[in-house]
């Protein structure tokens, strides 16, 4: 079992034949054509893709740690008068303003977008006419017009009244915003909560009904 | 059976031959049966060993079918028999068609019959007549016409095989896998050189090593207990050096060889360690198995991983243990050899698969990960390995982390950062190479769907039951990584070049000293060659080791080890 009966290769033929001659290479260009005929291409993204479906756009301030952009198209912005109710933003429509105008704020409604990609409607209140100077509103227009341009980040000095502002520095990703536009955002963000009579339940629970 | 129609004559082929570990196998009896026609070959070893060429032809107009093509090729080439053109392996298209799935009866041939609805020899009487077989002889004539017998019956059971796997069989792609099969059975038949003589010294003194090895390296782990790691000391040892350590899910530390692979690339300081735990755990020097010959040979299992890249064992191949033990291999006299690997492969497969101009950018700058740290603007313009290193390993680990889907709490325990800082080199990544990220996840999602993926040249992985997505991310890197090296090996046995080790992304070669630039050029070529197919015309670099007789093979990783090892070895006597 041990020896190597005669006639078996005993490993100690050299066997070196490196070919490189015209007619091998012209072989080898044909087994190479032969091979790439055969290849899968390996685009499974264009073949299956999902894309992610925006179900929800909050509307909201933007979180102290998030990077921001705003959309900077005027088209992708909207003033509103918007009512706080529990966690919920609603848009009082004209026919019913002036019965609650207490509890409504004029707001600019940004379409703005965190660097993870999440859309979400950052109002900014409008100063009122009694209004004349509010460092909070104030700022905060300023850092959405900044946003339009760059990613900042906001975040509240109690002590100065206002948002302090936070350029990000070396991003360099432009944000992608979604394809449905500001008309289907909207949509989504709002659908069952815009007020436009007075019996809509947000307006009887005011009158105490 | 139309698709074989273009073949003028089909052979069901099978030997049964003597295996003994780290020899050529000594070919015992062959049966091989055309399928069409029923002619019918039975030889017997002396029939064999008197014959220069397989009694029936292996022309480009016919088809060698086997099941597990190593072992039958490995015969013609121990016979010094020319190799078939085209084989068709039942047991790697097998494989490929169950590659994921659950298999209740295995990856043999057995389990291929059971599979299709087939009647198989019982278990127990395979494994009586192999063992028959292996007892070497002499055998008696009753033994003889009993062995012929069940060679006869694997080759009619590869018959029968055929028809029902054929429908499934993509037959251009599953003889470019025979292929590789041959190449595989080459790359056996050379083997590693090895120098014999300081294994001999290594396997002789082994047990009286250990002991000295642990007190030389001990300092500045103080970690051993007698040849006992101590897991507290450890913990002790990185407080003490302020090194972060991966842990368990239950809070442990977690000591695996991946573990420290990760922890040493960013502090170099466990390396050594890590070198000692896996010499004194997992090495048998016994086990190394080596021929007669002073080479070292053992399976290579090729398609033994679901991407399809090999999976030698890891005792018996010199490319196994610990990378010391690669300071074994040594050319002969007269001989070179070269180690020559495919550069930043994964991270250069993903750039050209994806498409991602950013990250082919950063291939071909030469050092993507410096590259991409530049890209991701944590390093200056103009940054090199040298000038800022820390940050190139960062980068480099996160680069190959994202292949796996590594998560920011992963990643953050492979790198020693908090989570938060690990989640903004994500960040980065997915900034700078944001088409990547697109074709990744389409990745993803094709393989969740259709719970299938596939390489370049057809290697199937299916995915059933509770799936991981980072596996699924991963495999076009690796299944693709596979399928180029087994090209390169092709193109490089079939061009003379002895290939005597396929090494993950890396091939050794050995040549005599005189043809030394043409048979690494070649070899350059050939792997060049197999990116641009792999890559549809991108081509990955490579770059060549040279290691000349007397000189042995260096491991950078090894040679300190290898060094405090031969100290040892030079005291015990002294």
């Amino acid at each position: 079992m041990s020896t190597i009966p005669e006639g078996i290769d005993d490993g100690k033929s050299n066997e070196f034949g490196i070919a490189d001659n015209s007619e091998s290479q012209d072989q080898r260009n044909k087994d190479l054509a032969l091979i790439e005929s055969v290849r899968f291409r390996q685009d499974f993204d264009a073949k299956t893709t999902s894309k992610k479906a925006i179900v929800t756009v909050p509307v909201r301030k933007p979180d102290k740690k998030w990077f921001i952009r705003v959309h900077p198209n005027p088209d992708w912005q909207v003033e509103l008068a918007l009512m706080e109710e529990g966690r919920d933003q609603y848009i009082v429509t004209p026919a019913v303003y002036d019965e609650v105008a207490d509890v409504t704020k004029p707001s600019l409604v940004y379409t703005a977008i965190t660097s993870t990609g999440n859309v979400f409607f950052w109002p900014v209140n409008l100063p009122r006419e009694d209004d004349l100077q509010n460092s909070w509103t104030e700022s905060a227009q300023r850092a959405a017009s900044r946003a339009k341009e760059h990613w900042i980040r906001v975040s509240p000095n109690w002590t100065f009244k206002s948002y302090d502002l936070f350029e990000a520095q070396g991003r360099i990703v432009p944000p992608v915003w979604p394809e449905m536009g500001f008309a289907g955002l909207f949509k989504i963000a709002f659908a069952g909560r815009i007020i436009d009579n007075r019996d809509h339940p947000v307006m009887k629970r005011l009158r105490g009904e | 059976m139309n698709t074989l129609s273009r073949f003028r004559e089909i052979w069901s082929v099978d030997f049964e031959f003597v295996s003994t570990p780290g020899e050529r196998p000594l070919p015992v009896c062959m049966v091989a049966k055309e399928v069409r026609s029923g002619r019918i070959f039975k030889l017997w070893q002396d029939a064999l060993l008197s014959r220069s060429e397989a009694p029936f032809s292996i022309d480009d107009d016919c088809l060698f079918i086997c099941f597990y093509a190593p072992a039958e090729i490995s015969c013609f080439l121990a016979l010094g028999w020319k190799v078939p053109k085209n084989v068709l392996d039942l047991f790697t298209e097998y494989r490929n068609m169950t590659n994921g799935l659950y298999l209740f009866c295995g990856r043999g041939l057995l389990g291929a019959l059971i599979y299709f609805g087939l009647q198989a020899m019982e278990a127990v009487e395979k494994d009586a007549m192999r063992d028959l077989v292996l007892k070497g002889g002499p055998w008696n004539e009753e033994e003889r016409t009993a062995i012929l017998d069940y060679c006869t019956s694997d080759v009619e059971a590869l018959e029968k095989l055929l028809p029902k796997m054929l429908p499934d069989i993509d037959l251009p792609r599953a003889l470019l896998r025979g292929r590789y099969m041959v190449a595989v059975a080459r790359i056996e038949h050379y083997g590693v050189p090895i120098d014999t003589e300081s294994l001999f010294i290594l396997q002789e003194n082994w047990e009286r090593i250990q002991d000295p090895l642990i007190k030389t390296v001990e300092f500045p782990y103080q970690t051993f207990e007698g040849r006992t790691f101590k897991r507290k000391r450890w913990d002790h040892f990185l407080t003490r050096y302020g090194i972060p350590w991966p842990r368990l899910e239950s809070g442990e530390l977690d000591l695996s060889d991946e573990a420290f692979r990760q922890v040493s690339l960013l502090y170099p300081i466990i390396a050594p360690m890590r070198e000692v735990r896996a010499t004194l755990g997992r090495l048998r020097l016994s086990e190394l198995t080596v021929g007669k010959d002073g080479r070292n040979r053992a399976m290579l299992s090729p398609f033994g991983a679901t991407t399809g890249r090999n999976t030698p064992s890891s005792k018996r191949f010199i490319f196994g243990p610990a990378r010391w033990i690669r300071m074994l291999i040594r050319p002969q006299p007269g001989f070179g050899l070269a180690y020559i690997d495919y550069c930043q492969q994964e991270f250069g497969i993903a750039a050209a698969l994806s498409q991602d101009s950013s990250m082919i950018e950063a291939y071909k700058s030469g050092d993507p990960y410096i590259r991409f740290a530049i890209q991701a603007r944590a390093a200056p313009e103009g940054a090199t390995k040298q000038t800022h290193k820390a940050v190139r390993n960062l980068y480099k680990e996160v680069a190959l982390a994202v292949n796996y889907g590594l998560t920011a709490y992963g990643l953050s325990k492979k790198v020693g950062k908090t989570e938060i800082e690990a989640a903004e080199l994500l960040r980065h990544h997915k900034e700078v190479y944001e088409r990547f990220w697109q074709w990744s996840d389409g990745v993803v999602d094709y393989g969740l769907l259709k719970g299938h993926l596939y390489s370049t040249f057809g290697w199937n992985r299916f995915y059933v039951g509770d799936v991981n997505p980072r596996s699924i991310r991963n495999f076009p890197m690796q299944a693709n990584g596979a399928e180029m090296l087994h090209l390169a090996c092709i193109f490089g046995t079939e061009a003379g070049i002895r290939v005597v080790a396929p090494v993950h992304d890396a091939v050794l070669i050995e040549f005599p000293i005189d043809a030394t630039e043409d048979a690494v050029s070649a070899m350059q070529r050939a792997m060049s060659d197999a990116s641009r197919l792999v890559l549809d015309g991108f081509e990955l670099r490579t770059e060549a080791t040279l290691f000349m007789h007397p000189d042995r093979y260096v491991d950078e990783a090894g040679e300190r080890m290898w060094n405090t090892i031969w100290d040892i070895v030079r005291g015990l006597d002294s």
